[in-house]
C-alpha cells in the first residue's frame, strides 16, 4: 500500500502534467482520476465522504440537462453542472 | 445485560443506521411488521421511528430507524441527530446496546465508510448486507467471512423480499457480539497520527471522552476548517489553542486536513473491499447504464418524465373516485343515523353538521392521499425518482430551488400537506423554507370542487382543439397558474429575504430495481396516518367552529339561506365585501371566502346553503350551477355573476392560503408562527392583487358581460 504523499508535494508528480479538466467535461465512458475538487470546504467534504475524493477513479456515464451522472466505486451519483464544474479529473494510466 | 436479572428488568436499545437508500426501511419493516410507531424526536422536526420486540428468549428490544446519514459528519438537522445519538452525546437517546449497520453489497466500499466509523466507536456492531441479490446479478459477489474477519464483526445476509436474515439478526439482537477487535486499523501519515493521538489523549483526560469518541473529536477538530466552531463551543481556550497550533503544524508538513482523514479511511476499505469482493462482467451495470441514458436524456428524458407524470395524476383522479364517493355515502348515512336517533336541537346539529359534515371532507381525500403515496413508493423505490429530481433541479435550481424540492412540491398536488412533511429530505435549511412556503400555491385536490363548481356553472363545452374543450384548458389554465406561482414566488423570495448561495445537488442513484411492493405498501399507510392525525384533529376543532360560526347569532322561523346570511359567518362576509367588491366579488362569495379560510371545499356547500340547496355537492351541482347563473342583481336585473366572475374566484382560489392545517403544519415544520403567518399575509396579497387585475383587464376587454 502506498504511503499517503502530503499534497502539497503532488505539484512534482510527473502525473501532474497531464492536463485535468473539469468532469463536467470528461468524455463518457473512460475511467478518469480525480486531481482536485475546487469547492468550498463544506462542499467538498460532502463530495469526499459520498466517494468523489482525490486519487478516487470516476466514470462518467451520462450526461443530461446540466447534470451528469458519474460512477465511482460501483456508486452512481447524480451531480449538477455546477458541482461537476468544480472536480477537476485527468486521465489515467 | 446481567445473566441473573429478569428479562423484563432492561430493555436492549438497538439502532439501525446506514446510508440512504441502504434498504434500511425495507429491513426494518421486515423486522417489526406494522407493530412500528413513528412519532417526532421532541423540539426537532426529525421523524422518531421505532418499535419494541419481544425475542424468543425473552429478552426485549427496543429497535430505532434511524435517520440516514453518509458519515458522522452531520449537514443537516436529521443527520445530527443520527450522529450524535451514535456518538453518545445526544440528549434524546442514550448509546445504543448495539447497532445494526445496514450496508448495500452492490455499493460497498461507500457504505462501510460509514460502518467503519460506527466500529471505531467501539460499539456492538452488526452489518446487515443488503440487496445481496441485486450485486449478484451486477456481478459483485461477496465473501462474507472475508468481510467479516476484516472488520470484526458478524455480516448477515439480508434479502428484502423474502426476509432472509431476520432471523439470524434477531438471535444476535438475544446475544449481541463484543466490540469490534480491528477498530482503526487504517492507516494515517506518521504526522497527523502523532497529532490525533496527542489531541485524543487531551480529550480523554481532560474532557472525560471514552476512546472511541475522543478519537473520533479529535479527527473532527483537525480536519475542520477553523478551531472550535460549534464543535468547540464549550472547550477551554487552552484547548482550542493547541488545535490551532496542530493547524498549522499539519498544514506547513503540507497536508490537506480535510482529505487525510478521508482518504486513509477509504484506503483501507479498498484493501477490505479487494479482498473480500469478487467481481465478474454481467450486462447489467450496461443496462443501468443505458436506462440512466435514456430516462436523463435532454429530449426522451423529459418526454418520458412527462408522460409519466400525466398518468400517475390521471390515475389518481380516476381511481380515487369511487372510493371517494363510497366514504361520502358512508359518512352521509352515519349523518342519516345520528338524526335519526337524538333529538333534534342544537348538539344533534352541532355533531351532523359540524363534527360529522367536517371529518368527512377531510377523509373523502384519503383515498387521493393514499394512492399519491403509493406511487411516489413506487416511483422512490424503483430507482427512477432520483433520476427525475436530477432532470427537475435544472428547472429547479433557475428559480433558486433544489432538485430536491421537486417531490415535495409535486406531492403538493395532492395536498400541501404531505409534501411540506416531504422537505425533511432537504439538507439546506433555507431551501427547505422556501420550498415550504410555495408549496401550497401547487394547485391541491381541495381546490378542485371549486374549480368544477365555477367551470361547471360558467364555461361554456365549446370544443378548441380538437377533443379538448374550453372547460378542460380552464382547468390546466388554473393548475399551471399555480405552477408559476410557485417557481416565479420562489425566485422572488430567493431574490430579497431569503437570500443564499446557489444549492449544490448531489444524489446517489440507486441501481434501478423492481420495487419491494410490501414495503411500499407498509410505508403508504404509515404516511396516510400521518396525514390524518394532523389534519383530522384540526379539521375536527375547524368544522365545530365553522357550524357555530354559521349557525349563531340564530334567526327562527326563517330558511337556511336567511339563517346564513344573519350568522356570524353571514356578517363576516358582508363585513369585507367592500375589501373584495374591487375583485368583482359579492358579499355571498365573501360567506364563502370566509369559510374557505379555514377549509376550502367549504365553498362550495356554503354556496349550496345561500341558495337553499339542500343536499350540499351531490345533487346540488346541477341545480346550484343554475342558481348562480341566473341569480340577478335586484336593482338592475343584469347577472350577479359572470364567467369573468368564475374565473376570478378560481384565481383567487389558486393563490390564497386558505386551509388552517396547512398553516398549523407549517408552524410545527418551522418551529414557530413567524413563518406560516407571513406564509398566509404574502399569498392573501398575491392573490387579492393577481385578481383584481385579471379582473380589471377582463372588464377592459369586455368580457363582464358574461
Amino acid at each position: 500500500m502506498l504511503p499517503l504523499l502530503p499534497n502539497k508535494l503532488n505539484g512534482t508528480h510527473p502525473m501532474d502534467r497531464t492536463r485535468s479538466i473539469p468532469l463536467s467535461e470528461a468524455p463518457l465512458g473512460r475511467k478518469m482520476l480525480i486531481r482536485t475538487l475546487r469547492s468550498k470546504p463544506d462542499l467538498s467534504t460532502r463530495l469526499r465522504e459520498m466517494g468523489l475524493f482525490e486519487n478516487a477513479v470516476v466514470r462518467c456515464v451520462a450526461r443530461g440537462h446540466a447534470a451528469v451522472i458519474c460512477e465511482v466505486s460501483d456508486t452512481r451519483l447524480g451531480l449538477n453542472e455546477k458541482v461537476a464544474g468544480t472536480i477537476q479529473v485527468a486521465d489515467c494510466d | 445485560m446481567r445473566a441473573d436479572a429478569p428479562a423484563s428488568v432492561r430493555t436492549r436499545t438497538v439502532a439501525m443506521v446506514g446510508n440512504p437508500n441502504a434498504g434500511k426501511t425495507t429491513l426494518f419493516n421486515a423486522l417489526t411488521g406494522l407493530r412500528h410507531r413513528v412519532g417526532n424526536y421532541p423540539g426537532v422536526t426529525v421523524e422518531k421511528k421505532e418499535a419494541d420486540l419481544a425475542l424468543p428468549d425473552g429478552t426485549s428490544v427496543h429497535l430505532l430507524d434511524l435517520p440516514g446519514i453518509y458519515s458522522l459528519n452531520p449537514v443537516s438537522p436529521d443527520e445530527r441527530i443520527t450522529t450524535e445519538i451514535l456518538l453518545g452525546t445526544s440528549e434524546l437517546e442514550p448509546l445504543p446496546d448495539v447497532v445494526l449497520c445496514v450496508v448495500d453489497a452492490s455499493n460497498l466500499e461507500r457504505h462501510l465508510y460509514l460502518a467503519s466509523q460506527v466500529i471505531d466507536r467501539e460499539v456492538p456492531v452488526v452489518v446487515a448486507l443488503t440487496m445481496s441479490d441485486l450485486a449478484e446479478q451486477e456481478g459483485i459477489h461477496v465473501d462474507r467471512a472475508a468481510l467479516s474477519r476484516a472488520l470484526g464483526v458478524p455480516v448477515v445476509r439480508t434479502v428484502a423480499g423474502t426476509g432472509d436474515g431476520v432471523e439470524e439478526l434477531r438471535r444476535l439482537f438475544a446475544s449481541p457480539p463484543p466490540p469490534s477487535p480491528q477498530v482503526r486499523r487504517w492507516t494515517l501519515p506518521e504526522a497527523v497520527h502523532r497529532e490525533t493521538e496527542e489531541l485524543a489523549e487531551l480529550l480523554r483526560t481532560r474532557r472525560g471522552m471514552p476512546g472511541g469518541l475522543a478519537w473520533h473529536e479529535a479527527a473532527a477538530l483537525l480536519s475542520s476548517p477553523d478551531a472550535g466552531g460549534s464543535r468547540g463551543r464549550d472547550f477551554p481556550a487552552e484547548l482550542l489553542e493547541h488545535v490551532r497550533k496542530d493547524h498549522q503544524k499539519l498544514e506547513f508538513l503540507g497536508f490537506d486536513r480535510s482529505a487525510v482523514f478521508v482518504e486513509a479511511r477509504y484506503a483501507w476499505l479498498r484493501g477490505v473491499c479487494g479482498a473480500a469482493v469478487r467481481r465478474e462482467h454481467s450486462g447489467r451495470r450496461s443496462l443501468n447504464d443505458r436506462l440512466d441514458t435514456l430516462l436523463t436524456h435532454r429530449v426522451w428524458g423529459m418526454a418520458i418524465f412527462a408522460l409519466l407524470m400525466a398518468f400517475v395524476f390521471q390515475s389518481i383522479f380516476l381511481w380515487a373516485q369511487g372510493p371517494m364517493d363510497l366514504i361520502g355515502a358512508g359518512f352521509d348515512r352515519l349523518g342519516m343515523f345520528v338524526t335519526g336517533v337524538m333529538p333534534p336541537g342544537d348538539l344533534r346539529d352541532l355533531l351532523v353538521d359540524g363534527a360529522i359534515a367536517g371529518v368527512a371532507a377531510v377523509v373523502t381525500f384519503l383515498p387521493q392521499i393514499l394512492l399519491l403515496f403509493l406511487f411516489l413508493g413506487l416511483l422512490e423505490d424503483s430507482g427512477y425518482m432520483a433520476r427525475a429530481a436530477l432532470m427537475m433541479d435544472r428547472l429547479m435550481s433557475k428559480v433558486g430551488l433544489n432538485g430536491k424540492s421537486f417531490i415535495p412540491l409535486l406531492s403538493s398536488f395532492a395536498c400541501a400537506i404531505p409534501g411540506i412533511m416531504a422537505t425533511r429530505t432537504i439538507e439546506n435549511s433555507r431551501d427547505r423554507l422556501l420550498t415550504m412556503l410555495v408549496a401550497p400555491l401547487m394547485s391541491c385536490s381541495a381546490r378542485l370542487p371549486v374549480y368544477t363548481l365555477m367551470i361547471a356553472a360558467f364555461i361554456p363545452d365549446t370544443p378548441v382543439l380538437g377533443p379538448l374543450g374550453l372547460p378542460a384548458l380552464t382547468m390546466l389554465a388554473m393548475y399551471l397558474l399555480g405552477v408559476a406561482a410557485a417557481l416565479g414566488m420562489a425566485w422572488f423570495l430567493r431574490m430579497t429575504i431569503l437570500r443564499g448561495p446557489a444549492p449544490a445537488f448531489i444524489i446517489e442513484l440507486p441501481p434501478y430495481k423492481a420495487p419491494v411492493l410490501r414495503s411500499v405498501l407498509i410505508q403508504m399507510w404509515e404516511r396516510g396516518l400521518v396525514f390524518l392525525k394532523s389534519a383530522g384533529t384540526i379539521i375536527l376543532g375547524v368544522s365545530i367552529v365553522l357550524w357555530f360560526l354559521g349557525t349563531y347569532p340564530r334567526t327562527e322561523g326563517t330558511d337556511p339561506s336567511t339563517r346564513l346570511r344573519e350568522s356570524f359567518a353571514g356578517q363576516a362576509g358582508r363585513f369585507i365585501e367592500p375589501l373584495i367588491a374591487p375583485l368583482g366579488f359579492d358579499w355571498r362569495i365573501g360567506i364563502g371566502l370566509v369559510g374557505s379560510i379555514l377549509q376550502r371545499e367549504v365553498f362550495v356547500s356554503t354556496m349550496g346553503t345561500i341558495y337553499n340547496i339542500q343536499d350540499g355537492e351531490d345533487t346540488g351541482g346541477v341545480s346550484l350551477q343554475e342558481k348562480l347563473r341566473n341569480d340577478r342583481n335586484p336593482a338592475t336585473g343584469a347577472p350577479s355573476f359572470t364567467a369573468l366572475t368564475a374565473i376570478c374566484v378560481m384565481v383567487y382560489y389558486v393563490l390564497a392560503m386558505q386551509c388552517l392545517s396547512t398553516v398549523a403544519v407549517v408552524r410545527r415544520e418551522t418551529n414557530g408562527w413567524k413563518w406560516p403567518l407571513f406564509q398566509f399575509g404574502y399569498m392573501t396579497v398575491l392573490a387579492w392583487v393577481v385578481t383584481f387585475v385579471v379582473y380589471r383587464a377582463g372588464l377592459a376587454l369586455g368580457w363582464g358581460g358574461g
